[in-house]
């Protein structure tokens, strides 16, 4: 019961004598990196690279930084290295949810729903043209769900940067959604997350 | 218009809830790692024990008196390096890396071998900085401030049984001495470490490569700093009696991994036996063998793997840690006339299992499952089953074994691709 209230530090910490606590993170974050992955690469691939990750996870955990609290970063870096060799995976998942969307909206509606199944399609096609970079860091943020400092720890890079490729990757999804909308131009901030 | 940062979160949302088999089967395999891991950790303790009660009547006096001070040693540095590192990573059973203690010089090591193979160590005559672990890198808090008298040293312990690897590691004795050191050149005018003066030493001892980086406060250092590190690089003490294995690659298709390591008396001729369990088994069995080659590297290639297998390397009475080797499926599919195909996977266990045919959808650009295949026909280590699809003429296909059919024993694996 003790171990349910530890923060993830010192899980890792107590994981190198005792290997078995490890288990205790694989509860608390395998679901949100196989969410991550899922949407990536698909459920069939991102099964076995969630399994990858916590094995990894496990054979590095003596290199955890024990002063970090939340280790889903951390195990979110690990599954990016590993999506390094699914581009092909990740862009026909891609494509697949902007199938989705286009069926969808091929109803021809005008709901809300539809509207945005509509706009999904659009949005998913200017995610694949988005610099790698950029996307990595807007998936981080979105679906990995992480703060932008955890995002610049995740790819090694400065928090600065980090705005400034969410900003540049929001500014273009925002003109693929709104093509002839001339003031989309600068963004406003995300608030609240950014840590 | 909804924000496209919503738009974003809300796709794919269906997909992000797995499945209950997949957890469990990751749990499994995780599971699986973690029982190896508390194995290895387990069996370390006993051969140190064993070790330190076999070898005490054969050693000179000297040797066990060394052997005493690198055990208190290895306390007063654990003792520090607890306080200064992870409380996690101080809990590793010692094996026998590491410098012997000395008045006025601080000690942090590692002790034993981690998952990437290697043990680290650092003797500082300063206290080393709170930030410095024992990663891959310098200790860099400590030495951008080193004092103009001091000192510091960080070495690297590793198995030898590279060739390549081995080659810049010359064969030497305890102890080792700074003469036989290369001064490396200053770093560049923009770094905070331009004021140190560096030396690196590469010795081969006792079947483990040693790089240690010795570090002077000041660019010419004075005669008592270089009588300092050479005395510290004398405290500098690879006890580990064992031998070691390691396995490139550990997750294999078609081709076998090579399996090589040392063994801790550095001679050449000397036999080792390498065992596997095959996953689902639980005994080893000898499946090869190696000789050692001057300074006691060895090396094989293990080819006949057709499981996840668990591998190890016995020298004498000595047995080294256990490396988990998965293996991935091997899934084939061939036309055997017009519509109709086969498909046969290569494994143990494997009869009665479920094959996915997918086929791909130009139009989407993505893979669609068409259908599932029980594999009914067993032919000695392959199962098989011949199918029907109607797809139009030139549809793509290809068959994929999931890990939900592969089971623990096997990786995922998908087929070529074929055109109807």
């Amino acid at each position: 019961m003790e171990e349910r209230q530890s923060d993830d530090g010192t899980v890792f910490a107590r994981s190198v004598a005792e290997p078995d606590v490890f288990t205790i993170i694989f509860d608390r974050h395998y679901r949100s990196v196989y969410g991550y992955l899922s949407r990536r690469v698909g459920r069939v691939i991102a099964d076995d690279l969630a399994a990858e990750t916590f094995i990894r996870a496990f054979e590095r955990r003596s290199s955890y930084d024990p002063a970090a609290e939340r280790a889903l970063p951390w195990l979110l870096g690990i599954a990016v290295n590993l999506l390094a060799h699914h581009h092909r995976s990740e862009g026909r998942q891609f494509r697949a949810l902007a199938a989705a969307g286009s069926r969808a909206a091929s109803s021809g509606g005008e709901t809300a729903e539809e509207l945005d199944a509509a706009s999904s399609e659009q949005l998913v096609a200017a995610l694949e043209q988005l610099d790698e970079y950029d996307r990595e860091a807007l998936l981080l943020y979105v679906w990995g769900e992480l703060k932008y400092t955890e995002i610049a720890g995740v790819l090694g890079i400065p928090v600065g940067t980090v705005r400034s490729r969410l900003n540049r990757a929001r500014r273009k999804l925002r003109r693929a959604l709104n093509p002839d909308d001339e003031n989309v131009v600068q963004l406003r901030h995300a608030g609240g997350k950014n840590g | 218009m909804a924000d496209e940062l919503d738009l974003l979160k809300n796709l794919g949302r269906e997909l992000v809830g797995p499945d209950e088999e997949g957890v469990r089967r990751s749990r499994e395999l995780l599971r699986q790692r973690i029982d190896l891991a508390r194995r290895d950790t387990t069996e370390a303790t006993a051969q140190g024990d064993r070790a330190v009660t076999a070898r005490r009547p054969k050693l000179r006096w000297s040797l066990a008196i060394g052997s005493l001070m690198l055990l208190v040693g290895s306390a007063l540095g654990f003792g520090l390096g607890s306080s200064l590192t992870p409380s996690g990573s101080a809990g590793v059973t010692f094996v026998g890396f590491g410098f012997l203690p000395e008045k006025n010089w601080n000690v942090m090591q590692s002790g034993t071998l981690d998952e990437a193979g290697k043990a680290r160590a650092i003797a500082a005559n300063v206290p080393i900085d709170l930030r410095d672990g024992l990663g891959g890198t310098p200790p860099l808090a400590t030495l951008r401030s080193l004092p103009a008298r001091g000192v510091l040293i960080f070495a690297t312990f590793s198995p030898r049984g590279d060739p390549n690897e081995d080659d810049d590691y010359p064969a030497r004795r305890s102890p080792l001495r700074l003469q036989h050191a290369e001064r490396l050149a200053a770093t560049n005018e923009a770094s905070p470490l331009r004021r140190l003066s560096r030396y690196r030493l590469l010795a081969g001892i006792r079947g483990y490569n040693v790089d240690a980086r010795i570090y002077f406060g000041e660019r010419e250092p004075s005669s008592q700093a270089l009588a300092a590190a050479d005395s510290q690089l004398g405290r500098l003490a690879v006890a580990a009696d064992r031998v070691t294995i390691r396995v490139q690659p550990t997750i294999v298709s078609s081709r076998g991994p090579t399996v090589s390591g040392s063994v801790s008396s550095g001679r050449a001729g000397e036999d080792v036996k390498i065992q596997a369990k095959d996953c689902g088994l639980d005994f080893f069995r000898v499946v090869g063998g190696a000789v050692t080659e001057e300074g006691g590297g060895w090396s094989t290639w293990y080819w006949q793997q057709q499981i996840t297998t668990t591998l190890r390397a016995v020298w004498n009475d000595e047995t080294s840690a256990e490396v988990l080797v998965r293996k991935r499926a091997y899934v084939g599919i061939q036309r055997r006339s017009a519509g109709r195909f086969e498909v046969r996977v290569f494994g143990r266990s494997v009869w009665r299992k479920r094959v996915f045919i997918q086929r791909f959808d130009r139009r989407l650009g993505t893979w669609r499952a068409v259908k599932s295949v029980v594999l009914t026909e067993d032919s000695g280590g392959t199962a098989l089953a011949t199918f029907r699809v109607a797809l139009p003429k030139g549809s793509p296909i290809r068959a994929v074994f999931p890990r939900s059919q592969s089971g623990p024993c096997y990786l995922a694996a998908t087929s070529h691709t074929l055109t109807t």
